[in-house]
C-alpha cells in the first residue's frame, strides 16, 4: 500500500469506528538487561490486517486527527496500563505527542481524564523534529521539567 | 513528566530542540546508531549532538539494529526465531505486563544485543545509554 490511498475520511471513520489499538515497544536497560518502560505505538486494524503504520501516520500528521490519535494513545494507555503502572516503580511509558498541543492545557486535562493525573512522573513525552515546539510549548515543557525535578527533591 | 526527543539523527532541527527544550531523554534513531557504529565515525554534526548529550546529562535510548537471524517480523508480531521472538515483538495491552516480568526475555534480550553490537554506543556515551535500548520496528504488510 503507497502512502496517500487512504483518504482523511476514511481515517476518520476508523478512528470513529475505533480501530486505532497500541502495542508496545520495550526499552531494556542495557547494564542489567531489565525492561525499564516502553513506547506506546498507535497501530490500525483494518479488517482482517494491519495496515503498515507508515501508510498512514504521515497523513494524520498536520490534520485534525493528529490531536485525536494523541488524546486516544493516553487514553489506552491510562485504560490498559494505568492501576498497574501505578503499582510500578522505575518504568516509563513513552507517548508521542504532537507539539501543536503543548502548552494549551489540553494534554494535562486528557491525563486526568484517563486516570494518568497521579502518574504523569511514569510518562514521558516524546516529541520529534517534525513539529517545533513553540513559545507556550516550550514554557510547558519546562514547567514540567521542573515540576518533575521538585518531585524527585 | 520526562520530556524525550525522537528519532535524533544528524538533523539540524535536532539540534535546536535540544539546545532549548529542557530535554531529559534523547532516542537515537537508528540511522544514527548505525552511523556511530562505523570505524570511521567523525561526522561533525553528530559529535556535535553527542556532546550535547553529555552536557545536558540527557539519559540517552538507543533503536536497536535488526537481528538479521531473528527473521522478519510479521504484522502479528512473530518473527521466524522463538528464541528472539519477545525482544522484537510488538506487546499489546497484557502481554506488556507479562513480558516486564518475563525472565526468559532478558536472556533472548541479551542474546539479541550482544549481536547488534549496542555494546559499542554504549562505549561511546560512557554510560549515558543507561536508559537503554530498544528493538527497531516491525515492518508491516
Amino acid at each position: 500500500m503507497e502512502p496517500g490511498r487512504f483518504s482523511f475520511d476514511e481515517l476518520l471513520d476508523a478512528f470513529r469506528r475505533q480501530e486505532f489499538f497500541l502495542e508496545y515497544l520495550p526499552t531494556m536497560r542495557l547494564s542489567d538487561g531489565h525492561c525499564v518502560g516502553a513506547e506506546a505505538l498507535i497501530r490500525w486494524r483494518r479488517g482482517d490486517r494491519i495496515v503498515p503504520p507508515m501508510d498512514f501516520i504521515p497523513l494524520i500528521e498536520n490534520t485534525p486527527l493528529s490531536g485525536l490519535i494523541t488524546y486516544r494513545v493516553g487514553e489506552l494507555v491510562g485504560r490498559e496500563l494505568g492501576p498497574w503502572l501505578r503499582k510500578q516503580e522505575d518504568i516509563q511509558i513513552g507517548i508521542n505527542v504532537t507539539t501543536e498541543t503543548l502548552g494549551r492545557g489540553s494534554l494535562s486535562a486528557a491525563c486526568l481524564t484517563f486516570g494518568l493525573g497521579d502518574i504523569l512522573d511514569k510518562l514521558m513525552v516524546e516529541i520529534n523534529e517534525r513539529g517545533l515546539p513553540d513559545l507556550l510549548a516550550m514554557k510547558a515543557l519546562k514547567l514540567a521539567t521542573s515540576k518533575s525535578e521538585n518531585r524527585r527533591r | 513528566v520526562k520530556i524525550a526527543v525522537d528519532d535524533v539523527n544528524i538533523n539540524d532541527t535536532n539540534l535546536l530542540i535540544m539546545m532549548h527544550a529542557p530535554v531529559d531523554i534523547v532516542k537515537l534513531d537508528k540511522s544514527f546508531v548505525d552511523e556511530m557504529l562505523r570505524e570511521d565515525w567523525s561526522d561533525k554534526k553528530m559529535a556535535s549532538i553527542t556532546a550535547l548529550i553529555h552536557a545536558k546529562n540527557c539519559a540517552v535510548i538507543a533503536e536497536g539494529g535488526r537481528d538479521r537471524q531473528a527473521g522478519r517480523d510479521s504484522a502479528s508480531g512473530r518473527c521466524s526465531n522463538g528464541a528472539r521472538l519477545v525482544f522484537f515483538s510488538f506487546l499489546v495491552g497484557l502481554r506488556f505486563h507479562e513480558f516486564f516480568f518475563g525472565p526468559s526475555v532478558l536472556t533472548s534480550w541479551s542474546l539479541t544485543s550482544a549481536s547488534s553490537g549496542l555494546g559499542r554506543v554504549e562505549q561511546k556515551f560512557s554510560g549515558f545509554l543507561a536508559q537503554g535500548v530498544q528493538g527497531p520496528r516491525p515492518q508491516y504488510g
